[in-house]
């Protein structure tokens, strides 16, 4: 068998996004006395560099957390590990593949989202590394299929919520999706794209978005001075939205009742800042907080519109915008379950933002 | 069982048809005459309305209609309280005879004069005249239809100016629509002792638009398209006939916006809406630039450069995204540069109003777009004071439109904008069978 004629160590995956890079690596756990002697010197290093770790540089980290142990693949027993950092450290990535002489290694590095074809030259000049690139939702859809198959080291990998807006009784909860067609995918990533995925090889890109984390996070820089994702985020778990935008109890001084809209629904996102006095009544949590429903409640809405024109009633979301990002979900849960009246169901993957980087390492295993 | 069929019951029966049925057959013949007038079919006969058709036995009708006379009193007015504005249409009557000038109350002829006179009121009360409809016939009557508008956070005082004019005191009834009539319900009875007749603000836009459609724009067509809306050479504003119109999706850009699909003048359904509209625009805008006024805010956006602020599909892939036939030059992440701070240093205010202005209504036309093929259909009508004096919006609607439909999809836009909904409220009081 030729199995063993099987593909060169080191195995990745590499999905460069808009924003981030993620990185999925398999660090064999089967490695024989014979292979270590004959393991060149550069590969060891790769190896021990990346799993003892969990930071690299000043922007590189390691989610241990999403460690999948004890995994089979091509007939290799190992751990998969994800890494991610920001794509504008791509250059350095670069930088450090030639100091390390990653090319001697002889391995193909499959590579998926835009910056495959962005950095392709440069990974060739700099790096002297051929990429093989690959299709950012081809790589999505099959990363999704194949952790949701393997499971998350026994665990769920996909859950929802139940009773997502009650802080005490809000419960996150597995979500068996063996049977999974069809399903709408949404992935929150810089921007968000929308899929109807019918079987393992038959999806469409329905639509997208250009209101997604990148425009949260944009945003919330311009308007509150913060320089990361968490930080974001710890702003809006803080403030009030309310107070930003206006609500149709603002407009109507209750309920919009002959088209079913409560007085609690927003009628207009930002809409109290024309307002000087109500400008310099709200804080910068509040504004955050503003961000963040009004780009969750907009991607919801639009996935809402897909999944009815589509008939589908499972709406996947994933992407690092959810990364972290509870407040996010559970209104996404919410939302989703309400404007439906409960016909929808928003369902959320513990491995987020990595699928793509998953479909592009498994891209290298199929590849003869 | 006996008292219902008891006599003192057949009594009680009887006189109640012969008082009752006289003033039900009245009622039935005023509600004919009223929409004969409505049509303009009557004519004054010995200075009473009579039906044109009718004159042989107007004798006999005229004086009943001497009782009831079915005038409706002046002045005439359609309010729309919406989320940031005020919309008002009021009707001037251009055939007061000198007999009726006479009997012309003090306070309905300084109202009239103050309004005819003026085109600004207070510090923000603006009358556009240039959608001044000259020469209407509405109700018997000719005259010219005016557009006001001020700020909703100026109610109250429009309110105490009711009051101090005694607007009460004309007896006319107030046709009010939007959100507010509802929010301020009460403030117009306690404050101007005033009884609002709320009405729907999606019934009122959708009669208010086919009215103004129907009548035209004094000679010039209402409704028009855009033609080579990215060439700013080419491109050109062309009048486009509204005559078959369903089924068309109607958008509504406010503060927010709903998105109604119309199958026929009684028959639409609001298919959805979103909060992104007009209201987060100059909401943004104020918070990202300091600017105080619509206006201001598209002044800024007229000199930014959006590609500035917006990660751009090129920016990511280097080029186009192929596969999904997405161009370089598409957004791929709205305000998507602005995590680094480097290029937070380097765009300049213009830059985040033009992005601001951009996302939004690129994000009404996508949504819009997705609605249109839900419900299958291919005219989408955009109104609302969001387009107000706002080109780049429209022909980046029309654009986007055009092209994400590959041509299927037409956007069409309407000379009178925001001010279908009070036009609606004003034919509903036209509706009216009102004694005087």
């Amino acid at each position: 068998g030729s199995v063993k004629a099987a593909k060169i160590f080191p195995w990745f995956g590499l999905d460069i996004g808009g924003t981030l890079v993620k990185l999925v690596y398999f660090e064999p756990k089967d490695i024989t006395a014979e292979e270590e002697e004959e393991e060149v010197e550069n590969l060891k290093s790769i190896r021990k560099y990346l799993t003892s770790n969990v930071a690299y540089g000043s922007t590189g980290i390691r989610d241990v957390h999403l460690e999948l142990k004890d995994l089979t693949l091509c007939g290799r027993k190992g751990n998969l590990h994800f890494i991610r950092f920001p794509t504008h450290d791509m250059p350095a990535f670069i930088q450090m593949g030639s100091e390390k002489h990653f090319s001697s290694l002889h391995t193909t590095l499959c590579a998926t989202g835009g910056g495959a074809y962005k950095f392709e030259q440069d990974f060739r000049t700099v790096g002297d590394l051929q990429l093989c690139k690959l299709d950012e939702l081809d790589c999505l859809v099959k990363g999704v299929l194949y952790i949701d198959s393997v499971g998350f080291n026994g665990d769920s990998e996909c859950y929802y919520f139940e009773n997502p807006t009650d802080s005490e009784k809000c419960q996150k909860l597995p979500f068996n999706l063996e049977n999974p067609y069809p399903l709408l995918l949404v992935n929150i990533g810089s921007g968000v794209s929308i899929l109807a995925v019918y079987s393992k090889d038959n999806y469409k890109r329905v639509t997208g978005t250009s209101l997604g984390g990148g425009t949260f996070f944009g945003l919330c820089c311009l308007l509150t001075g913060c320089s990361t994702f968490e930080e974001a985020l710890e702003m809006a778990s803080l403030g009030d939205s309310t107070k930003v935008d206006k609500l149709v109890r603002d407009i109507y001084g209750g309920d919009y009742e002959r088209f079913g809209l409560p007085g609690w629904a927003v009628a207009s996102s930002f809409g109290n800042m024309m307002s000087k006095e109500k400008r310099e009544s709200v804080s910068k949590e509040d504004l955050a907080r503003a961000t963040l429903i009004t780009i969750t409640n907009n991607i919801g809405s639009i996935a809402r519109m897909c999944a009815l024109n589509e008939n589908i009633n499972r709406v996947v979301f994933v992407g690092n915008f959810l990364r972290i990002n509870t407040i996010s979900m559970r209104l996404l849960a919410y939302a989703l379950d309400y404007w439906s009246k409960g016909q929808l169901k928003a369902l959320f993957l513990e491995h987020e933002g990595y699928f793509g980087a998953v479909g592009a390492f498994l891209e290298l295993l199929n590849s003869a | 069982r006996s008292w219902w069929w008891g006599r003192e019951r057949r009594k009680l029966i009887v006189g109640d048809v012969v008082v009752l049925l006289p003033l039900l057959l009245n009622c039935c013949w005023q509600r004919h005459c009223l929409q004969s007038w409505a049509a303009g079919e009557w004519r004054l006969l010995a200075g009473i309305p009579v039906l044109k058709a009718e004159v042989p036995s107007s004798i006999f009708i005229a004086p009943l209609s001497f009782f009831f006379p079915p005038f409706l009193a002046f002045p005439w007015f359609g309010m729309d309280i919406g989320g940031t504005l005020v919309k008002l249409v009021y009707f001037e009557p251009k055939d007061i005879t000198a007999e009726e000038e006479q009997e012309e109350v003090e306070n309905l002829k300084s109202i009239r004069k103050y309004l005819t006179s003026n085109t600004a009121y207070g510090k923000t009360g603006i009358r556009d005249v240039h959608l001044e409809l000259k020469n209407l016939t509405m109700c018997g009557r000719k005259g010219n239809l005016h557009f006001i508008r001020f700020p909703t956070s100026a109610m109250h005082r429009f309110i105490q100016m009711g009051s101090e004019k005694n607007f009460s005191s004309l007896h006319t009834t107030l046709c009010a629509t939007g959100g507010g009539a509802y929010k301020f319900e009460e403030d117009f009875r306690t404050i101007a002792d005033l009884q609002l007749h709320k009405l729907d603000e999606l019934d009122c836009l959708i009669q208010g638009l086919l009215y103004v459609d129907s009548v035209g724009y004094n000679g010039q067509p209402e409704c028009y398209y855009f033609e080579n809306p990215t060439d700013p050479e080419q491109c050109q504003k062309k009048p486009y006939c509204l005559d078959n119109p369903y089924p068309m999706l109607l958008v509504n850009i406010g503060s927010g916006v709903s998105i109604l699909a119309v199958y026929s003048k009684d028959n639409y359904k609001r298919v959805t809406g979103t909060s992104l509209g007009g209201g987060t625009f100059l909401g943004l805008c104020c918070l990202l630039t300091g600017c105080e006024t619509f206006e201001e805010a598209l002044e800024m956006a007229a000199k930014g450069d959006s590609t500035n602020v917006d990660k751009l599909v090129k920016d990511i892939y280097g080029g186009d995204y192929e596969r999904f036939g997405l161009q370089g030059s598409a957004v791929a992440s709205s305000f998507g540069h602005m995590m680094s701070k480097e290029k937070r240093d380097s765009i300049s205010k213009e830059d985040l109003a033009r992005a601001t202005l951009v996302t939004i209504t690129n994000n009404i036309g996508s949504i819009a777009r997705m609605c249109a093929l839900n419900e299958n259909i291919d005219r989408v009508v955009f109104v609302g004071n969001f387009l107000r004096i706002n080109m780049i919006s429209m022909k980046v609607l029309a654009y986007a439109m055009d092209y994400w439909s590959k041509g299927q999809l037409k956007a069409l836009f309407l000379e009178h904008e925001g001010y279908f909904g009070a036009v609606g409220a004003l034919l509903e009081l036209l509706k009216m069978p009102e004694n005087q």
